[in-house]
């Protein structure tokens, strides 16, 4: 009996870690998306009258929005990789979804670089300001991700993962799956709305 | 009893009133300022979130520990109805 108990899966540490950091990362985006829906909802004409002009690059967010998407299915890769012991298909998977994620980084700083240049900075108004606070919110979390990503990259290149022990793996995941999933939302919310 | 009488029949005295100096939701009376509504839907919103993240952190545990069991079953339901098989005693 004692044996069937010590054979039980248990939850590592860094798992249980990662999921009570996601809790506390989902309540900081909640209270951003609850102020945006104030000033999202109260504001009868959205942009507002000051912002008439500006207009958000939808299209190119939308095709961003894909291949961070994309990112995922990669990521999701590179972990099954890990679990069949394939190491080196988990460096291209990981080599793959690290790339894909500067991208989405660089497309939106060339987008940010243009909204400045229409007009729309932090200090121009509410629409401003709660669009460069919850994108940028987000744009750091995935810069920390890839940032993430690439050093369990290089653990990956020195050998220290394979079937039996891949925590770090399945940790970046976890972390980098939360990412992406919220960044549909954001751009249904901010962009489309 | 009697004294359970007295203490509900102040507090209903006390609820009688104070109302108009107690507001516990401003924004609730006049739902048809866009304000207003905007809070609304964020204090909902905001309401809902702890009872996801803790029901999706304590789901994630459940099924840690008991995906095993929970597959076992859904199987034998599986061969049950769909396979129509016998259960396996």
């Amino acid at each position: 009996m004692m044996t069937q108990m010590h054979e039980r899966p248990s939850l590592s540490n860094a798992r249980l870690g990662i999921l009570v950091l996601l809790g506390a990362e989902t309540m900081l985006f909640s209270g951003l998306i609850g102020t945006f829906l104030v000033f999202r909802v109260g504001n009868v004409t959205w942009p507002p009258p000051s912002h008439i002009g500006i207009e958000l690059p939808r299209a190119v967010t939308g095709i961003n929005t894909a291949l961070l998407l994309l990112s995922g299915y990669t990521m999701f890769q590179a972990r099954r990789a890990i679990q069949k012991d394939r190491v080196k298909q988990l460096r291209n998977w990981l080599l793959l979804t690290g790339g894909l994620g500067l991208l989405f980084l660089g497309v939106q700083g060339s987008e940010w670089v243009q909204l400045i240049r229409n007009g729309l900075t932090l200090q121009s108004g509410v629409y401003g300001g709660i669009f460069y606070v919850l994108i940028g919110c987000h744009a750091v979390h995935v810069l920390s991700a890839v940032i993430w990503l690439f050093i369990v990259f290089g653990m990956a290149m020195a050998g220290r993962f394979s079937a039996e022990r891949y925590v770090g793996i399945d940790t970046c995941t976890i972390y980098w799956i939360f990412v992406v999933a919220l960044w549909p939302i954001l751009y249904v919310l901010v962009y489309l709305l | 009893m009697h004294r359970l009488f007295l203490w509900a029949s102040v507090l209903i005295l006390i609820m009688l009133i104070v109302p108009p100096y107690l507001e516990a939701c401003p924004g609730c009376k006049t739902l048809d300022d866009p304000i207003a509504k905007g809070f609304n839907w964020s204090i909902l919103f905001l309401m809902a979130m702890p009872f996801t993240v803790f029901g999706l952190i304590g789901g994630t545990i459940f099924l840690h520990f008991n995906g095993n069991r929970l597959s076992v079953i859904g199987s034998r339901l599986k061969d049950r109805f769909i396979q129509r098989k016998p259960f396996n005693r």
